[in-house]
């Protein structure tokens, strides 16, 4: 499913005086199943490209197609078809949750996007599996779960209905180092094996570094497509007000003592990088 | 996005300086003389400076009329009802204006009052009548409590709307039945979520201290200034008018 931003911009509150643009004149097309990462730093106008694609908001200028839909501020016939191919996990849990049971959080998707309702519990706890999280909170009150859980079951109630797309926002807001590694071998399983395209929304880069395929710098509503190489460059990410990923960081630092280390974008490569050389 | 009713509109002007116990004063002197007075004279003046003062708010013209015409069908069933009981045009004028006059006022003090200045305004106001013994502190709790679970209410359904969209339950693109059934489906969750959030609230300002028969030196809020003096004497101007009205008649 091809994803294509064409001279977009997004206003809120147009003509009063809060008004606020988020993207300007933005032009960029995803077009395969890779990890894209949307690296930015707060309010840089990265989280409205979540809500565009989902169609939840509309552009004040410009289109975004998503397949065969165009999101343009006109009407979308069966929106639905759409939006059941994408995926979209908020930072924040608590914006997300709508239902008062574990087990009616998860079906929410199912049941208004007509799926076989009679697979419903097996689909549920297929999907908390898949996050880690244990079957027996099913039953549970949401309310009652810890912010972790509850940041883990918004994945999970995104990825029950099996969209195309998945937009993880901050995914790794509110986590344990733990389930950060079950996200990447989820997002790996989800590229290599499902062939689905995975866009992340972060300021994490050490996440991005170790994940994604292709990088977006985002700041002041401007998408500027980067090499992955970019991340390497502690002066081109200041500038956009984020950090070099720790790995890299330690690696630049070794470099400095004639380690000779060649960069790797996980911890596993790097130890056998040391192995091999120091 | 901002677009709820009674929700604060953070901009500067003069309205949003004024002290929140003036504005509560003159929202009771406005109240009370629009409940009592039938003079048209008197119900188009205060209009007119009820009408001013949305104006000098800087807060977009937009959005009162939004509220207004949100109104629409009940002032339509509102000039049925006069004219079934066949009241005069200058009656049914003077009851219309005095709708829109305390539907302006109203959304004026909202829109240029934070919820913390409400609290503290409500909390002067009425925390006198302790005196008399008539323990009037769980009263303002409560009525603090119904001013602002409406904004919540408001932007917990926006958020709810919205999240429910992107799982399959379409409001944006839906038609006005369709709407209908979104919010009526999603209303029992939006009703919970905001409770939710308001015994949240509520416990954090329990953590914090906060009580309602303390006095709280720490709250900034806007010191009585000239205009707070300017906008006092309109008000009791506007009494001033309603009793000599009464003395000639």
């Amino acid at each position: 499913m091809e994803i294509v931003f064409e001279n977009v911009t997004y206003k809120e509150n147009t003509r009063t005086p809060l008004e606020r643009t988020y993207l300007k004149d933005v032009s960029f097309s995803l077009n395969e199943n890779k990890v894209y990462a949307f690296l930015g730093d707060s309010k840089s106008g990265k989280e409205k490209l979540a809500s565009l694609i989902n169609a939840t908001s509309l552009p004040s200028k410009g289109y975004i197609q998503i397949g065969d839909y165009f999101n343009d501020g006109r009407h979308i016939k069966k929106v639905n078809n759409l939006r059941m191919n994408i995926g979209y996990v908020k930072m924040n849990p608590l914006d997300f949750e709508i239902n008062k049971l574990v087990k009616d959080e998860l079906a929410f998707g199912l049941k208004y996007f007509k799926y076989k309702l009679k697979k419903e519990e097996i689909r549920s706890k297929e999907a908390l599996k898949l996050v880690g999280l244990p079957e027996e909170i099913l039953n549970r009150r949401v309310y009652n779960l810890t912010i972790r859980e509850r940041k883990l079951l918004s994945i999970a109630s995104s990825l029950i209905f099996n969209p195309n797309i998945i937009i993880l926002e901050e995914v790794t807001a509110f986590l344990l180092e733990k389930d950060k590694e079950n996200i990447k071998r989820l997002i790996r399983i989800m590229k290599e094996k499902y062939g689905k395209m995975v866009i992340l929304i972060t300021k994490d880069t050490d996440f991005a570094y170790e994940v994604s395929d292709e990088i977006y710098l985002v700041s002041d509503g401007k998408v500027e497509k980067c090499e992955k190489e970019v991340l390497l460059d502690a002066s081109i990410l200041n500038r956009y007000n984020l950090n070099t990923p720790r790995i890299v960081d330690f690696i630049t630092e070794a470099n400095k003592k004639n380690a000779n280390l060649t960069y790797t974008p996980n911890i596993l490569d790097l130890i056998k990088e040391v192995y091999r050389n120091v | 996005m901002y677009s709820y009713f009674t929700s604060y509109y953070p901009v500067k002007s003069n309205i949003h300086k004024l002290n929140p116990v003036v504005k509560l004063i003159c929202l009771l002197i406005l109240t009370l003389l629009t409940f009592i007075t039938s003079s048209i004279k008197l119900e188009v003046l205060m209009l007119f400076v009820t009408t001013y003062l949305c104006f000098s708010s800087n807060v977009p013209l937009k959005y009162y009329f939004n509220t207004l015409y949100g109104l629409r069908y009940i002032f339509i069933l509102l000039i049925v009802l006069l004219a079934a009981r066949g009241l005069y045009l200058e009656n049914a004028l003077i009851i219309l204006i005095k709708i829109v006059s305390m539907m302006l006022y109203l959304d004026m003090i909202f829109y240029t009052t934070s919820s913390s200045e409400i609290k503290y305004g409500i909390e002067k106001v009425l925390t006198p009548f302790n005196i008399f013994n008539f323990n009037i502190s769980p009263f303002i709790n409560k009525l603090v409590n119904v001013i602002v679970f409406f904004p919540l209410l408001f932007s917990t359904e926006r958020e709810v709307l919205v999240n429910s969209s992107s799982r399959g339950l379409d409001y944006t693109y839906a038609d006005i039945i369709s709407r209908f059934f979104v919010i009526v489906t999603s209303f029992k969750n939006t009703l919970r979520l905001t409770i939710e959030k308001m015994k949240k609230q509520k416990l954090s300002s329990y953590l914090r201290g906060y009580s309602t028969s303390k006095y709280r030196t720490n709250l900034r809020t806007n010191k009585v200034g000239f205009l707070d003096i300017v906008l006092l004497v309109v008000h009791i101007s506007f009494i001033a008018y309603f009793i000599f009205e009464r003395s000639i008649l």
